[in-house]
């Protein structure tokens, strides 16, 4: 009798239900959990959240997509990329088509498999909450904090500004380097003078010259490299 | 086709949704029973309908234990072994799906409608699993053919691996639809209890040979030919012509080949009557 009424019920499908159907048989977006990641850190395989049913409502197997590329915020003049573990949440996007790997390719080219919107196409965004992550950068109206576990590197190849840019923010080893130069430079400096009218010039080294050391020592440099 | 086209038989197991299993019998001598069977056995990935007509049956319990039943998965299966005695024989396994008396008299016929392949199960088989890219597509099908409850029956021209990583969960008949989308020229076809698998350039290689013919016509680029039933000749096989025949009718540069691809195949088979004839379409290969 369940099987009738299912029958009598698919003979009065609303458009509501057909495409409620059409968009449940594909993988256009999704969400799912880590459950391991490639040695690269480019690929993960995904377990999906909801397990699937049949038409005879009868529960399957957890859903597994094997290497999904991960994609993040990514362009040539920004990235923000982390690490992702077992475990993570995901969202899943269906892509039109087939690409295996859209991080490796550079210009537009001819599909090779004709798969639209299935787990193959699938790429995944790592996208949740977690209430105590590693690393974690807040916003708020008036202060923006960065907080880290692990240890945190500032690079720049021409020079970090700070301060909008009225006190720069300086290296401890170019600090240390100029204070050495400078040091070099008083215990070298010559003055010119005249001793008499008549007579030869002389040089002389100025005698607390030889004192000074240099204030910043490489035990207390600034680690902001 | 190199056969004695006569002594025609058909042998029918009526296994009923209880299992339990009638025999009707063309006997060596005497009477033989009037039973007739036609159908069209096409190239796509469905199961095939066929109708199967007994006259004069009498049966000891009611004609729909013999066909699937509505209100539960209970399902009747046919066997049908047909073909020319000794000679040429073949085996069509189905599940009926419908059963009925068309005309209740002594000479009325019993229809049983049949679908070829094991239809429950390719409508409910569901099947789980991630294929690396390197497998071999004939591994993945085994799989597939494993989850139907089938026999996989390939053509050795597919070697290939399967190039992508696949993933699916769900029903195996989906499974297969996933495959001919990812390979076009894959024929997925459910016959009886075995999964036929080939590619529509190449075909099965299985290979027969067509002697006589009762009309031949050519259709764009397709043959169609009428020949006695050729019980073996299935979508898909390859067909080699009489050569001197098919130039004499259509010219030497129609035809320049004598190798053809069946595409689809109508018949109609009795034991009685004179019912005995096969339509083929045929493309041809090389």
């Amino acid at each position: 009798m369940q099987q009738n009424k299912q029958m009598i019920k698919g003979l009065s499908l609303t458009e509501r239900e057909v495409t409620d159907s059409i968009i449940a048989s594909n993988f256009i977006i999704d969400y799912g959990f880590i459950s391991s990641v490639s040695a690269d850190k480019k690929l993960v395989d995904v377990k999906h959240i909801v397990k699937p049913t049949t038409g005879e409502d009868e529960v399957l197997q957890e859903t597994l997509t094997k290497n999904v590329e991960l994609l993040f915020p990514c362009s040539s003049n920004f990235q923000l990329i982390w690490d992702v573990e077992v475990g993570d949440g995901v969202i899943l996007l269906g892509m039109k088509d087939y690409v295996e790997k859209i991080a490796d390719k550079k210009q537009p080219e001819a599909a090779n498999f004709f798969l639209h919107y299935k787990q193959e196409t699938l790429k995944a965004i790592p996208f949740g909450f977690n209430d105590s992550p590693k690393t974690k950068i807040t916003i708020k109206k008036t202060e923006v904090t960065i907080e880290s576990q692990n240890k945190l590197q500032l690079k720049s190849n021409v020079g970090i500004d700070m301060l909008a840019a009225t006190e720069a923010f300086v290296k401890g080893t170019t600090t240390k380097n100029n204070f050495d130069d400078l040091l070099i430079a008083f215990k070298t400096h010559t003055h010119a003078y005249e001793d008499t009218p008549v007579g030869t010039s002389e040089t002389s080294v100025p005698s607390n010259a030889a004192s000074m050391t240099n204030p910043i020592s490489n035990s207390t440099k600034i680690k902001g490299e | 086709m190199d056969v004695e086209l006569f002594d025609k038989i058909i042998n029918i197991d009526l296994i009923a949704n209880d299992g339990k299993v009638s025999q009707i019998i063309c006997p060596n001598e005497d009477i033989k029973p009037n039973i007739s069977i036609s159908g069209t056995f096409s190239m796509g990935s469905l199961v095939t309908n066929l109708s199967l007509k007994i006259t004069n049956l009498y049966l000891n319990r009611p004609m729909s234990d013999y066909s699937k039943d509505v209100n539960s998965d209970l399902t009747g299966y046919i066997q049908i072994t047909a073909g020319y005695r000794n000679t040429l024989v073949t085996t069509i396994f189905g599940e009926c799906f419908n059963s009925f008396q068309d005309k209740p008299s002594p000479d009325g016929d019993a229809t049983f409608e049949v679908m070829t392949g094991q239809f429950q199960d390719w409508i409910s088989q569901t099947m789980n699993g991630n294929y690396s890219k390197t497998m071999l597509l004939s591994s993945v099908l085994k799989e597939v053919a494993i989850a139907l409850n089938m026999n996989l029956k390939i053509a050795p021209s597919i070697t290939q691996t399967i190039g992508l990583d696949l993933n699916f969960n769900g029903y195996a008949k989906d499974f297969c639809y996933k495959l001919k989308q990812c390979y076009p020229n894959l024929i997925i076809r459910p016959d009886g209890k075995d999964l036929i698998v080939f590619e529509d350039t190449t075909g099965t290689n299985i290979w027969h040979t067509i002697k006589y013919f009762s009309n031949a016509k050519k259709d764009a680029g397709t043959f169609t030919i009428n020949t006695p039933w050729n019980p073996s000749i299935r979508p898909g096989d390859n067909i080699q012509v009489d050569p001197l025949f098919f130039k004499a009718s259509f010219g030497a540069q129609v035809v320049n080949t004598d190798k053809f691809l069946c595409i689809s195949e109508d018949f109609s088979f009795a034991t009685n009557d004179d019912v005995n004839e096969m339509t083929l379409t045929l493309t041809p290969i090389e």
